[in-house]
């Protein structure tokens, strides 16, 4: 991990283990380790995911989003480190879990944006990283973070959930459509209300 | 009170109601509902004199959400304590519509949208009442009006029977001609 060290000249941070990587497919035979990449062209800023060579494909148990043909990948035994390079380049690692004290799921949400990233509430500091490359229509980004979130992407709201998940399967789910999440905060729904908020939707009335 | 008067609403799509968009790259119009808004609050109301479809609600708000990316949502919800006026929400997926205010109400217009395709123009509007509605042909001349009064919806015919029955001292067709500006000739 020296090089790592040396060529970004940043402290690489900790979290938990259990790494769930949503939103988009993953090339797991790239050579160079780089399992996902949101890139537009020079001066744009490069996101990157790597798994280091303890990592191996056969490690990335895949699943799809119910109601929807959007991927997850869960690793187990994992942890991610990672490193922003000024505006250049954020990358994410995957590297084993050393067998230290690690409670939590940890998400990481890839693929086409912009998207919105919203805590559900009761956890600070749940958004490790949110960054993304924009050029023209053209948006790559991806968030790191720990559970409970909501990723709004398009006219869709995803949950990734808090620990409490029955199964992996059931980690990372559909929460509705936009039209759904409205309609269910005019009933009071609090967690619908706090995604409005969030996405700082407010309503016109007469 | 709410009414939705001018297109039928189809309950089989849960909380969407009715929706008009006249291309890929235009507005899309949605009246959608809250999901603690049953089917039989929607009573159906006969227009005399027309088979314009019509909706009463009672215990029922209207909100909308109107985003820079071509998207006009409107909301039915449930509400203890509704606003106090009778509120319109007027649909059409034809040629659109005028909003004419009353002289007792001038500024009826919450939010008026359309989605404009070649060959129709559908809209969407959130009106107070009372105030007219216009109902437009394609090359954009008036084709019939609606009264949309504070107690019901009323059909008031083509502009020449408006006009007809405003010499007849019908008092609100009388008011609709004086708001409408027509030009009628005399001697």
């Amino acid at each position: 991990m020296s090089w790592i060290y040396s060529y970004h000249s940043h402290t690489l941070r900790h979290t938990p283990p259990v790494v769930i990587i949503a939103g988009d497919e993953l090339k797991l035979d790239n050579k160079e380790g780089v399992i996902w990449e949101g890139y537009n062209r020079k001066n744009c800023r490069r996101i990157l995911v790597y798994r280091t060579p303890g990592i191996t494909p056969d490690m990335f148990e895949r699943y799809t989003i119910e109601g929807t043909n959007k991927p997850f990948y869960v690793i187990r035994r994992v942890k991610p480190r990672w490193t922003r390079l000024g505006d250049y380049e954020t990358s994410v690692f995957l590297v084993p879990n050393d067998g230290s004290t690690h409670n939590h799921t940890t998400y990481m949400w890839v693929g086409r944006g912009p998207f919105t990233p919203i805590p559900c509430g009761g956890h600070k500091d749940t958004i490790k990283i949110n960054d993304r490359t924009f050029i023209d229509r053209k948006c790559y980004q991806m968030c790191l973070a720990t559970g409970a979130v909501w990723i709004c992407y398009d006219e869709l709201v995803y949950e990734l959930c808090w620990d409490d998940y029955e199964s992996f399967n059931r980690a990372v789910k559909l929460v509705g459509t936009r039209d759904e999440i409205i309609a269910r905060a005019l009933t009071g729904d609090k967690d619908c209300q706090k995604i409005l908020q969030g996405l700082n939707i407010t309503l016109q009335t007469p | 009170m709410l009414y939705i008067i001018g297109e039928y609403l189809d309950f089989r799509n849960g909380i969407l109601l009715w929706s008009a968009c006249n291309g890929a790259t235009r507005r899309i119009l949605k009246l959608l509902r809250a999901p603690n808004v049953a089917d039989d609050q929607f009573v159906q109301h006969r227009i005399s004199g027309c088979d314009t479809p019509a909706y009463r609600l009672e215990n029922a708000t209207v909100r909308w959400l109107d985003t820079e990316r071509k998207e006009t949502g409107v909301f039915i919800a449930a509400a203890e304590n509704p606003e106090p006026r009778t509120v319109y929400i007027v649909l059409n997926e034809d040629q659109g519509f005028r909003i004419i205010p009353h002289p007792s109400n001038p500024s009826p217009v919450y939010l008026h949208r359309t989605s404009s395709g070649s060959r129709a123009c559908s809209a969407i509007a959130v009106v107070s009442a009372p105030a007219f509605a216009e109902r437009l042909n394609y090359d954009g001349s008036p084709r019939d009006y609606f009264y949309l009064a504070e107690d019901a919806p009323y059909y008031l015919g083509s502009r020449n029977a408006v006009i007809a029955k405003a010499f007849a001292d019908d008092e609100v067709c009388r008011q609709l001609m004086q708001q409408a500006s027509w030009d009628i000739g005399t001697l």
